[in-house]
């Protein structure tokens, strides 16, 4: 097995993704607005997955739990903590946490609360979760990543805003599926995306968003982790960065030196949208359902405001007998049934009936 | 008589999304270009050119709010705006201030801080360079007009689009060997097929991008040691929109102006090697070359050879243009007249022909040639 950086650390011990069922082709969008379809090819994202009416980042959420636990094989009353990373939050005041844990089963003496900074509140659940278990302040961590996230119709986020999760459950190395051998953050006060109080949808700095926010985020988090733990580019067998659209990830990996064919296979977003939360921590997902043990993962999640973690994840042999404990990301990725702009922005709320 | 006017120093800043630098941080920052070549900077006047402060800024009185932030007090202090062609118009202000004796002295800033904002608010205050009860109230944005005329070129003179990309592609060329361009990157020759279409025919890659720039230009009555002397300038208007003109494949205003420019300076058109030219949408290159008589109407997408990015023998855009270097609006003149500075006097060669001795021209203009200003710039002796 891999000789691994020294420092505390914690593991994964189940995975799980959920994505709704409906899909819509950006195409769709592009042909209601009116944009040029090289606008839509140079983002690379075909489709984007569509919560239906009753879904939100709860029941996705919930979805995703359920099967992360059991792939972690492990009886609820275990996990000590439960973070929901999101930005849409069902409601504004009362934690999604709680609805989530009351329907897994997990009982009250627990830590619980939804945590916000745009796609990567998740990713600092995870953070918060390494330290919980490291400590041995809890034995098991709940993580979940999830959105449905709003765009305003026409705006060019359009195309790539959508409905998904992903839930980690984070405990002892020992018992893990993969170790999470180091991580490493960097934050600043960046305004390239947000969204007032009371606004339905967000507002963003358009260009603003990629080469201040986006891709200097990601470099410098990756780099403190390097300098962090003395690993280099070459160490690792994939690399899942954040992705708001296809394009970036690929742009950023190129300007780190990372090979294309590492980032590949965790994408995602080209064919399910950016779920935000959901969006790095799914290309995870996608890795652990086909990396062979002893693969050295690298994930490098991205929220707007700004920040950007670096995470160095190692697998460990005994993912081969969890992963088909739940359905795999691909079986969820393309069991889909396709809708039409009307059905999505019924489903979305864009229009109500008074 | 009016006196002799020069040109002592000037510098520029690259033109960029300078999104830590305000208006007044983009003016300091091309004088302190400029006075790394020359210290003795004491003007009498500060004229500052810029399109759209109130609008992109929240600012009015800017020449004062940029001089105070400046440390220069007690003098006169002016803005000018004639939309995209503020420039060559601040430049001319500032000629006749000096020609007239009112002063010896005067610091020229142009600047433009365009990125702040979303591009929906940009092309808003872009399109009010149009009348805006005429055209800008129907949605006739800069960028339609320019495809009207576009298209009617094409149909006149039978081009095809891709016989007139030619352009494009050789600013962009030319901008890789520009230290200040926006755009320093080469395009193939099919680029435009990934480009999108902003008006049709017109697509993304016909269009100046938009950038934040400043740069500044010291004017005196005095040559001292090195300058370069503006020899002639001209200005001219036409009817505000293309389409209302007898031939809007013909910028007058541009004949005119450049008529004036020359028998002020009292030479030929011949004799101009070197120009800089408002090339804000592909087709207007080609009119503004043929309206300075540099080739016949619809002639010059044949005769502009873009191996040397030159027509006539006139080498032409050799910053990049509108298009690759850069158009920071209220800024773009000010670059032109910096870009000939450092072909006569500053040691730019970017191609490896010696200019220093020629003359070179700057044409600015505001929307399709509805107002036009020329200047003929030699090295001072």
């Amino acid at each position: 097995m891999l000789a691994l950086v020294a420092g505390p650390r914690a593991g994964i011990l189940g995975w799980g993704a959920y994505i709704p069922i409906y899909r819509l082709k950006v195409s769709e969008i592009a042909r209601i607005w009116g944009y040029d379809e090289t606008v839509v090819k140079s983002l690379w994202i075909e489709e984007k997955a569509v919560g239906a009416i009753d879904e939100d980042t709860i029941t996705i959420g919930w979805e995703a739990s359920r099967y992360a636990i059991m792939r972690a094989g492990i009886d609820p009353s275990e996990i000590g903590a439960i973070f929901v990373g999101t930005e849409s939050k069902p409601y504004a005041v009362k934690p999604s946490a709680t609805i989530i844990a009351e329907a897994l089963g997990i009982p009250p003496n627990k830590m619980s609360s939804d945590l916000e900074f745009a796609c990567r509140a998740a990713s600092e659940a995870m953070r918060i979760s390494i330290g919980l278990v490291a400590s041995n302040m809890v034995r098991a961590s709940l993580v979940i990543g999830a959105d449905t996230a709003q765009a305003s119709p026409g705006d060019l986020l359009e195309f790539s805003a959508s409905s998904g999760g992903a839930a980690f459950v984070i405990g002892s190395p020992k018992d893990s599926v993969a170790v999470i051998e180091a991580s490493y953050s960097y934050v600043t006060d960046t305004p390239d995306f947000w969204r007032r109080e009371g606004s339905p949808y967000p507002e963003h700095g358009e260009s603003f968003t990629g080469e201040p926010a986006y891709f200097s985020h990601i470099i410098n988090a990756v780099k403190g982790l390097l300098e962090k733990t003395g690993l280099s580019i070459s160490d690792f067998d994939y690399t899942v960065f954040h992705q708001p659209n296809g394009k970036f990830p690929l742009q950023v990996g190129q300007k780190l030196g990372f090979p294309r064919e590492k980032i590949l296979p965790g994408m995602v977003t080209p064919y399910t949208g950016n779920t935000y939360n959901g969006s790095a921590l799914l290309g995870l997902v996608r890795i652990l359902d086909i990396a062979k043990p002893g693969s050295r993962i690298l994930l490098a999640p991205f929220g707007s405001g700004a920040g950007a973690d670096a995470f160095s994840i190692v697998i460990q042999d005994r993912i081969e007998e969890r992963r088909d404990l739940a359905p795999r990301l691909d079986d969820l990725i393309n069991r889909k049934l396709y809708i039409q702009y009307g059905e999505y922005v019924k489903y979305r709320k864009k229009i109500v009936k008074l | 008589m009016t006196r002799r006017v020069y040109i002592n120093a000037a510098g520029a800043i690259e033109i960029d999304r300078h999104f830590d630098k305000s208006y007044k941080a983009l003016a300091l920052e091309s004088i302190r270009r400029m006075e790394k070549r020359f210290s003795a900077i004491e003007p009498e006047a500060v004229v500052v050119s810029s399109m759209s402060p109130e609008s992109m800024g929240e600012q009015i009185g800017l020449a004062g709010v940029i001089a105070d932030y400046l440390g220069l007090r007690r003098l006169k202090v002016f803005r000018v705006e004639m939309g995209e062609a503020s420039g060559l118009a601040a430049i001319m202000a500032s000629y006749s201030l000096i020609a007239s004796g009112l002063v010896n002295r005067v610091l020229v800033i142009g600047v433009e801080k365009i990125t702040e904002l979303a591009t929906s608010h940009i092309v808003r205050v872009y399109s009010m360079i149009g009348d805006s009860e005429y055209m800008g109230l129907y949605g006739i944005s800069p960028a339609s007009e320019a495809s009207m005329i576009a298209k009617l070129y094409m149909a006149r003179y039978g081009y095809s689009y891709e016989e007139l990309f030619k352009w494009p592609i050789t600013m962009h060329r030319n901008a890789v060997r520009n230290p200040h361009a926006q755009l320093k990157f080469m395009i193939k020759a099919d680029a435009y097929r990934d480009s999108p279409i902003i008006s049709e025919p017109l697509r993304l890659l016909d269009a100046y991008p938009f950038g934040d720039g400043a740069s500044a230009v010291y004017m005196s009555s005095k040559p001292g040691d090195v300058a370069a002397e503006i020899l002639g300038i001209g200005s001219s208007n036409d009817a505000h929109d293309a389409v209302s003109r007898e031939d809007p494949l013909f910028f007058s205003s541009i004949r005119e102006s450049f008529g004036e420019a020359l028998r002020m300076a009292g030479i030929n058109r011949d004799l101009i090697n070197y120009l800089e030219i408002h090339d804000s949408y592909t087709p207007y290159s080609y009119i503004i070359l043929e309206s300075m008589g540099f080739a016949e109407r619809g002639e010059a997408p044949k005769r502009f050879s873009p191996d040397t990015s030159s027509i006539d023998r006139v080498y032409v855009n050799l910053s990049g243009g509108l298009k690759a270097r850069g158009h920071p609006w209220g800024a773009t003149g000010i670059y032109q007249v910096y870009e000939l500075f450092q072909i006569l006097v500053g040691g730019w060669n970017p191609i490896g022909v010696d200019m220093s001795n020629g003359y070179a021209a700057a044409q600015s203009m505001n929307g399709a040639g509805a107002q036009s200003y020329i200047a003929i710039l030699r090295r001072a002796r």
